[in-house]
């Protein structure tokens, strides 16, 4: 599992040294002491091993802080700190020392692993290192030492390890859904893809959107395009929004190079018709639209079957040449009065239940499924195929009712598959088969350790 | 004055008679089908039929799926 390590400086009062020797490959800058993880249950033992092997005396231990809020200027002058909510302690030895705790790892003891403590760099820079506030960013470098120490004791990948969490936050420049699904880092941006979202139409006035190639209809008779409900620009803004949004905001969008096309078929009540719908579908298909995305939906019960015309579109929309991939919400029927998902979750809503259209499932900022979020019940299709940001997902508004907000849905965790099938689209060249996509969103997920019926194949990664 | 109710449905040709629009239209206007657009990209046919003829639609030469038209589409939302 990749790390991360840092380029920057290293933080004042640490010293960045050479690599020890404690055999094997280990990358990265290390503080020249070292981690001791210890059996739970054996830590005195385990501080009687580090001392024989050391001859260390000097003992901070972070019980004896409120709250574990250690004065590090005291840690820094002690020789073993203990960190016993993590039966870990942190030795500050030589090479040579800590070969005999290496020894000590190798016995049938309280000491189940020894690592060098590795230097990482906080994302943003915690400047105010004059104080005595606890250093989160340097607790941080314990956690991921601590993972990293627990992946190689099981061999587990360590799935919900540091990286994830590091993401799992808005930061300055970006939404925690663009972080985590690697758009932010990536180098493509849709480049002249043409992507429909079918919702409530797109406030058109927006200074986002300034200067974008924007084509739009209304398939709702007797409404404009203009997006009176919201969740069109909200679901616009996730799948196409801006690099650099002029309004100030940090980023919130993936394909932010591709044409957009706003087919406006709910109502600004959010509610809509099959009139409206596959009138909508048709224009995007004859618009040569080769991504098509729906944050809509109508609930099915346990057992329904999918819709027989919605599969013929999507089947021969997806094996035509170069064909257009329809990317449909899941659907949020499936949280209990009480805020809890029900299980079984709810069936994944039409038209998303059908084989030839992607379903969204929607996924919180500490990887969770989200309590509303369908689920794969019914069989023949109705499946959860792919999984996207959908709680707490920050985007564009109409300005009139605020220019920017959070809202959380598999609406959300929609329009985030629809772009970035646009960057896939790009990277592998606008001739990429329909298929293919379908294959390269797919095959390309960040494979989560939550079951393919809530997620499908995982959480959607922008191409690199 | 009987009242004949109209239901709204979707009918979807197969691409095999897409070339042969008219013709499957025809047929299916016999049965009592009402036109009222015609989605050649998708080939779809929106309309409605009147109820005690639903069933005949779907036995035209031509068409391979009939669907009782929904309007309980919603933004998903929680």
């Amino acid at each position: 599992m990749a790390r991360k390590h840092a380029a920057n400086p290293t933080p004042p009062a640490r010293t960045t040294n050479p690599v020890p020797d404690l055999g094997g490959e280990q990358p990265g800058e290390f503080t020249g002491r070292y981690l001791v993880l210890m059996q739970t249950d054996g830590m005195k033992e385990g501080l009687q091993i580090i001392r024989a092997a050391t001859g260390l005396g000097q003992v901070c231990n972070a019980a004896d802080y409120e709250d574990g809020a250690v004065d590090m200027a005291e840690s820094d002058a002690a020789e073993v700190l203990v960190l016993d909510q993590l039966s870990i302690a942190v030795v500050d030895t030589d090479p040579t020392q800590a070969g005999s705790l290496l020894a000590a790892e190798a016995d049938d003891n309280a000491i189940l692993a020894v690592e060098p403590e590795r230097i990482i760099h906080a994302i943003s820079a915690h400047e105010n290192t004059g104080t005595v506030e606890f250093p989160f960013d340097y607790l941080k470098g314990y956690r991921d030492a601590v993972n990293h120490l627990y992946d190689s004791l099981t061999g587990a990948p360590g799935e919900s390890g540091a990286d994830f969490a590091e993401a799992a936050m808005d930061s300055a420049r970006l939404t925690w859904g663009l972080q985590a699904t690697l758009v932010g880092q990536s180098r493509f941006s849709g480049r002249g893809i043409r992507v429909a979202v079918l919702d409530t139409g797109l406030d058109l006035a927006h200074p986002d959107f300034a200067g974008r190639s924007i084509n739009s209809q209304s398939f709702v008779t007797g409404e404009a395009v203009q997006d009176r409900n919201g969740h069109g620009t909200h679901c616009i803004g996730a799948a196409m929004g801006p690099k650099s949004p002029p309004t100030g905001v940090r980023r919130y969008g993936c394909a932010f190079g591709s044409e957009i096309f706003v087919g406006k078929v709910l109502s600004n009540q959010g509610s809509g018709t099959d009139r409206s719908i596959l009138t909508g579908i048709n224009w995007a298909l004859t618009n040569k639209c080769r991504v098509i995305s729906m944050s809509l939906g109508a609930r099915c019960r346990p057992g329904d079957p999918f819709s027989q015309i919605y599969e013929s579109i999507a089947q021969s929309a997806l094996q035509s040449n170069p064909g257009t991939l329809i990317i449909a919400a899941a659907g949020n029927n499936s949280r209990l009065p009480n805020g809890r998902r029900q299980e079984p979750p709810n069936p994944v809503s039409h038209p998303a239940n059908c084989p030839s259209i992607m379903a969204v499932a929607a996924l919180d900022a500490n990887f969770r499924i989200a309590p509303f979020s369908d689920g794969g019940i019914n069989p023949n299709g109705g499946g959860v195929d792919i999984a996207g940001p959908g709680v707490s997902v920050f985007s564009s508004y109409p300005m009139n009712q605020g220019g920017h907000t959070s809202l959380s849905g598999t609406s959300m965790a929609t329009p985030h598959v629809a772009g970035i099938a646009a960057m896939w689209l790009e990277a592998r060249g606008p001739g990429t088969p329909a298929q293919a996509l379908w294959q390269l969103l797919t095959g390309n997920a960040r494979r989560m350790a939550l079951p393919s019926r809530d997620v499908g194949a995982g959480l959607v990664q922008a191409p690199q | 004055m009987t009242v004949t109710k109209l239901l709204a449905v979707n009918v979807k040709i197969d691409g095999d008679y897409l070339d042969r629009l008219h013709e499957v239209v025809g047929k299916l206007q016999n049965e009592g089908f009402v036109l009222s657009e015609s989605l050649d990209a998708i080939g779809v046919l929106i309309g409605s039929v009147p109820a005690a003829a639903l069933g005949k639609l779907s036995a035209v030469q031509g068409v391979s799926a009939v669907e009782k038209s929904r309007s309980d589409y919603h933004t998903q939302e929680p």
